[in-house]
């Protein structure tokens, strides 16, 4: 803007002066264009926030809002007490942080591995092979994983049978479950999660690496002492985003690969309040369930960027 | 030069055997289940069917076509796909225009408000029940645009947009301003047509979302009128026992029927795939560059 300004100041005063008229007159076509974002994001996003006030209450849905009981904390009060509810916190953060670990392990050593490819031919079919998983949705993953993990029958089975080891009843049993569910995310992510990172190490300036090898540096000592160095920052800024939204978007997965067999460990908030709120009816609870839920996310976030703008401001990327 | 005079040492051969064989797990699970799909009953029944069709047959497609509900779901999923993707570009595009010219003499008052607006939206939400007591509250229940309108737009696209917008020349526009142009016209045929990779690349993240998508579907929609995802996902949970003659049965199996619709469901996503490849790449670079 302040450069628009710059080069108005050149142009003549009339023309300055028709375009001011011109823009004020204007503006309200601004207004209108940002209209129907503010309207779909106001209903869908700030309508269920007022509903929060459910959480409060002893919710019935014939009463509605206005109607109901309000009881105060007692849905919170029940949160904290009743057992099940404190082992869906666990396992909705056990799985946040064994994601998170795994995934971002995973993803820069193979961005790393990758990197270092020297057949250049072989690097895009499998770039192109390992995007795929991204693109497909819980739903057909399920679908595969189930066919594939049946014990007996799935031909993971039938491999690990055939290496002379009992068959696992992977989504069937509770720390097994645990571990296919942060396997098969892993798996779906880490193709996608490394082009960002690709894409920093192509940015690296070469001069870097010639200084190094200068310098006598081998492969390893130029990916241990400049590519990893350099990409710290892009690092920094993947995981921060990975860790303010690590308690959203677990649901579909979880949703589409367990069964009461595994509610034990598998169970997350968020199956937790479907099934309380959506099929049991007890909506004031797994309202407040969710605001708990909610409340924790929006900390995790504003936590998260605080630390990397402190960080990444200190350290100039 | 001299790297590429140095020969392979051991490194390099382990990389390049781990690169494919990590390459290979993440396309042979998808390649079983169309193995699967196209392998006669006895040969699935028996566990002979690895990575290639045993006894090629399409009757399980068959099978799972003689569901009406499968083409139905499709349509209703076509429907949501069209609706979406072009509403909320729409949408999308024009909200990220506004925010693209600031506060001030060029944009709107008001401007940081509506930067608050979008940004505590992404932060926090109302959760699960108060969202679905909304919907069905207001008599969407069951209608296409229960799955189609809280998906419209969303604030990491609005600021993806926003930012791409805010790096096209400024000259252009005042050009255009001068000529007469209003803030529709400069939007539609001057920022639109530079735009074209990033909003395409937006489209595409909306087809992927509104294809995939089967929770909505799910909680708002009946049984018959669901999108072809959610469809899938009740059809492979639930076997169909509806033909009780045996020799169909032995015929045809579960596994085979499921695999097919999972296949089917997946269909528009792979044949989209070099697209979203190619499209995807650059996206997420320009989004994560700038953010």
């Amino acid at each position: 803007m302040e450069t628009s300004l710059g080069k108005n100041k050149q142009e003549t005063g009339i023309f300055q002066k028709k375009m001011k008229v011109k823009r004020r007159k204007d503006s309200w076509h601004l207004y209108l264009m940002l209209l129907p974002a503010v309207i779909i994001i106001g209903t869908f996003s700030y309508g269920p926030m007022f509903g929060l006030v459910m959480a409060f209450q002893d919710y019935k849905p014939y009463l509605g809002i206005r109607g109901s009981e309000w009881i105060g904390l007692e849905n919170f009060k029940y949160l904290f007490e009743y057992p099940q509810s404190r082992e869906v916190i666990w396992n909705t953060l056990r799985f946040a942080f064994m994601k998170l670990f795994f995934s971002t392990l995973v993803t820069i050593s193979f961005a790393l591995l990758i990197n270092e490819l020297r057949v250049k031919w072989i690097r895009y079919p499998v770039q192109t092979m390992v995007f795929l998983p991204h693109f497909l949705s819980w739903v057909v993953l399920g679908g595969i994983f189930k066919e594939m993990l049946t014990p007996g029958t799935g031909i993971v089975n039938q491999f690990i049978e055939r290496l002379g080891f009992e068959s696992i009843f992977f989504l069937g049993e509770n720390s097994w479950f645990v571990a296919t569910v942060v396997a098969t995310d892993v798996w779906k992510g880490f193709g996608y999660g490394s082009i960002l990172y690709l894409a920093s190490m192509a940015g690296i300036n070469p001069a870097l690496y010639e200084a190094a090898e200068m310098d006598g540096a081998g492969r390893w000592k130029k990916m241990w002492y400049v590519t990893i160095p350099e990409l710290i920052p892009v690092i920094m800024l993947v995981t921060t985003i990975n860790l303010a939204f690590m308690m959203s978007g677990d649901f579909d997965q979880i949703f589409n690969l367990y069964s009461p067999l595994v509610y034990e460990k598998g169970d997350i908030i968020d199956t937790f309040v479907y099934r309380v709120g959506l099929i049991d009816l007890n909506y004031g609870f797994a309202a407040a369930v969710g605001f708990f839920k909610s409340i924790v996310g929006t900390i995790m976030i504003i936590t998260a960027f605080t630390v990397f703008t402190k960080l990444s401001g200190r350290k100039a990327r | 030069m001299k790297t590429k005079l140095r020969s392979y040492g051991l490194f390099d051969y382990f990389n390049i055997v781990l690169m494919l064989f990590l390459g290979a797990i993440c396309v042979l699970p998808l390649l079983h289940v169309v193995a699967l799909s196209f392998s006669s009953s006895p040969a699935v029944l028996s566990n002979q069917v690895y990575f290639w069709p045993v006894e090629f047959t399409t009757a399980a497609y068959q099978r799972a076509f003689e569901d009406p509900q499968l083409l139905k779901s499709f349509w209703v999923s076509i429907k949501r796909v069209c609706l979406g993707v072009s509403i909320g570009l729409f949408v999308t595009c024009m909200a990220g225009y506004v925010l693209s010219k600031g506060g001030g003499r060029d944009g709107i008052a008001g401007h940081k408000f509506f930067i608050i607006f979008f940004i505590f939206a992404l932060l926090f939400n109302g959760g699960l029940i108060p969202t679905y007591l909304l919907i069905t509250n207001m008599g969407l229940y069951n209608s296409i645009w229960a799955i189609v309108l809280p998906g419209l737009t969303n604030v990491f696209y609005i600021i993806l947009i926003m930012n791409f917008f805010s790096t096209l020349p400024k000259s252009l526009e005042e050009s255009a301003f001068l000529d007469g142009a209003n803030h529709f016209q400069v939007f539609y045929k001057i920022y639109l047509p530079l735009s074209v990779p990033v909003v395409a690349t937006v489209g595409l993240f909306m087809v992927v979302f509104e294809w995939n998508e089967f929770f909505a579907g799910q909680i708002y929609m009946k049984a018959d009128n669901v999108p072809l995802s959610t469809f899938i996902k009740s059809a492979i949970t639930l076997p169909d026992f509806s033909t009780s003659d045996p020799e169909e049965l032995q015929k045809l199996n579960f596994r085979s029927i499921s695999s097919a619709q999972v296949v089917f469901a997946a269909l528009p996503i792979l044949a989209l795939f070099p697209v979203l490849q190619k499209f995807f790449t650059r996206g997420i670079v320009i989004g994560g560059v700038k953010e």
